[in-house]
């Protein structure tokens, strides 16, 4: 009978071992800087619980409509051209009567004049694959439709994207400089819907301190999204001696940011209810998104080249040779 | 002129020959009646199947193996919404995994499940050792089958026991599953920076490329001398010329040093053995001991250094630089140059 009582007490010292466990814990047991993850949840949507999208419209110029946010999922397709107009909800600048040839209820296109104003929505149907009726009630152009609010959201993101992080690039990368700016065909590319692929987790989730090796695995995973939506490998950013205390290829300190752009995007741009970018929105396999556009009122397309490409083939050259940037 | 003595002086022994049906009861101890399987004798294997000694702890561990098995198996069919073409279709993705921090798992599918297939695994392989144990005993054996039992034991529960004990966390351990575990190794390897910078994993390396070595040069050795009859060891061991002699005298004549077939299997255990002591080590220090086994390198002068590339590649990293032993950084600290 001894013997059937030992694997027991094998089981109590388990348990007991368990419990006084805390006591020889080091400081990754402080797990405070991360809140207990909510149970049913992927981890992506753990890691977003009480964030709150930011839009600043002094700096946008125009507020979003937080409306045309919501219709993403309600109305998506052609502008039913039968349907009568009502202008009960539309801007006072709307006319009842449309005039073509005059410029009407313009909020983020404001510095074009018709002519260009027509070339740019010529852009727009290219960049799309749509014609005019897919934002445009024909019988007045000025009068707002969903897909048309949406354009005007899919406007200030592409300048507020422009703006606020491949400028920055430029301004602090000169060697990695991109001629172009984003526009409509980056992402697009001819077509209405795109892929959503290569799925990434938030930009915290980079933040290595103080997480186990069981979070780091998300972390991992997401890795190869991004190595397989730039069509790289980990070395085109990371030094493979040590991948997280060797940070210091440029390329790596971009990935950061662009890592920080797509949870800006997700969560300015785009309902609360799809985290629809990732790195292959824009990238598509491409170290570079090959469809760029030329910055301010010319839109046609440009590839994206880099200033000096030897620095794209090997990213630590520049330090390796000891040139100081 | 040696080969002619040899051959013409002293014959080889005559010994009967060698059949896979000749493993029958020799000794006369045997209890029970054996499964003959007649196939495996064309593969030149025993023919013999069972019969197996049941105990009090081989019982136990068969209970508790099956009982792990079948919770692992619960657990997957459940992963899988019960759908078992699901459940064979992503067979290698299915992964049961632990929970976070310590103490009881808030659910079954979050950890519940891990923790008592852990838990069934650890009786299971202790009662197995117990049933070493009791063997070893009645037959007054020297321990070293219990031994590298344990040692095997020691390895997995450093893994998945110690160090997520001494971390604070069960999530330090592998999820159960086939991918799983590939997974675990690459971002343990990432997260505590490159474990093959790791000395002790060096050198459970050493002892496991020196174990498949030994392994390599013990097979084949016998294997060929079979003809000459040294798959009868017991019954040649002592005499001249036999298979098991011509071994030891090959092995002389070709790298000056032989392993008599009893100090070859201290060779291999030893080596065997060693791979895992190793490999327990490596896996305890990991992020207790030392956070980054890079940064370690480059503290203890192991990794070459390219000019000051090395410790300024660190000092220019965006993330927080890890240091090893968790020293704070200090702004004086200089890194000596060159390696060692």
């Amino acid at each position: 009978m001894r013997k059937l009582f030992a694997p027991l007490l094998v089981a109590a010292a388990v348990v007991a071992a368990s419990s006084v466990a805390p006591l020889f814990s080091s400081a990754k047991a402080d797990t405070g800087s991360t809140p207990a993850p909510a149970s049913g949840m992927v981890p992506t949507e753990r890691a977003l619980q009480g964030t709150q999208s930011t839009v600043n419209p002094a700096q946008d110029g125009v507020e979003i409509d937080e409306r045309a946010l919501q219709i993403y999922t309600h109305v998506y397709g052609p502008v039913d051209q039968s349907k009568p107009l009502d202008f009960a909800g539309q801007p006072a600048a709307v006319p009842h009567t449309y005039v073509a040839g005059k410029l009407y209820n313009v909020q983020v296109l404001k510095g074009y004049t018709y002519a260009t104003l027509l070339g740019q929505m010529g852009y727009y149907t290219q960049a799309l694959g749509v014609s005019c009726t897919y934002c445009h009630n024909v019988s007045n152009y000025a009068y707002d439709t969903p897909t048309k609010k949406i354009a005007r959201t899919m406007q200030i993101m592409s300048n507020g994207v422009t703006r606020d992080w491949v400028d920055p690039v430029k301004r602090d990368y000169p060697n990695y400089a991109v001629t172009g700016v984003v526009g409509c065909a980056t992402c697009h590319r001819g077509a209405v819907h795109m892929d959503v692929k290569w799925n990434i987790v938030p930009v915290q989730y980079l933040d290595y301190n103080n997480k186990s090796t069981k979070q780091a695995g998300y972390a991992v995973n997401s890795m190869y999204s991004a190595a397989k939506s730039l069509g790289v490998n980990c070395l085109f950013c990371h030094n493979s001696a040590d991948f997280i205390t060797l940070q210091y290829y440029p390329t790596n300190k971009i990935a950061h940011r662009m890592w920080a752009m797509v949870d800006d995007i997700n969560h300015k741009y785009l309902p609360a209810n799809i985290k629809a970018v990732t790195c292959y929105t824009c990238h598509q396999g491409a170290k570079w998104p090959a469809v760029l556009v030329q910055a301010g009122l010319d839109q046609t397309p440009v590839q994206a080249v880099a200033a000096h490409p030897e620095v794209h083939e090997n990213p630590g050259a520049h330090l390796e040779s000891g040139v100081a940037r | 002129m040696a080969t002619v003595i040899a051959r013409t002086t002293l014959p080889p022994i005559e010994l009967p020959a060698p059949s896979p049906l000749d493993d029958g009861d020799l000794l006369g101890i045997r209890i029970g009646t054996p499964i003959r399987i007649p196939l495996l004798a064309k593969l030149g294997l025993s023919t013999q199947t069972g019969v197996i000694w049941l105990g009090t702890w081989g019982v136990l561990s068969t209970f508790f193996f099956v009982a792990g098995v079948g919770v692992l198996a619960l657990a997957a069919f459940q992963q899988m919404n019960g759908n078992l073409l699901l459940a064979i279709k992503y067979f290698a993705n299915i992964q049961i995994a632990p929970p976070e921090g310590l103490g009881l798992a808030p659910s079954l599918q979050e950890g519940g499940y891990w923790q008592i297939n852990l838990t069934f695994w650890a009786l299971s392989v202790l009662c197995w050792a117990g049933r070493c144990y009791e063997r070893l005993t009645r037959y007054q054996w020297r321990p070293f089958l219990l031994f590298a039992w344990l040692a095997a034991i020691l390895l997995t529960s450093t893994i998945w026991v110690f160090r997520p004990l001494a971390m604070g966390s069960w999530a330090e351990a592998p999820a159960l599953g086939l991918n799983s575990d590939l997974d675990w190794a690459q971002n343990f390897s990432v997260l505590w920076g490159n474990l093959y910078y790791d000395p002790w994993h060096m050198l459970a390396i050493f002892f496991l490329f020196g174990s498949t070595m030994l392994w390599g040069m013990h097979g084949a050795t016998i294997l060929a001398t079979a003809s000459e009859g040294s798959h009868m060891e017991d019954a040649e061991i002592k005499d001249m010329h036999s298979g098991s002699h011509k071994s030891m005298l090959f092995w002389r004549w070709t790298m000056g040093f032989n392993a008599n077939p009893k100090t070859i299997h201290d060779w291999l255990w030893w080596f065997s053995v060693g791979t895992v002591l190793s490999s327990a080590l490596g896996i305890i220090t990991t992020g207790t001991v030392v956070k980054d086994w890079y940064v370690w390198g480059v503290d203890h002068g192991w990794v070459s250094q390219y000019g000051e590339i090395t410790r300024s590649a660190i000092n220019q990293s965006s993330q927080k630089p890890l240091v090893g032993l968790n020293r704070p950084e200090e702004p004086g600290v200089t890194t000596p140059q060159g390696g060692f």
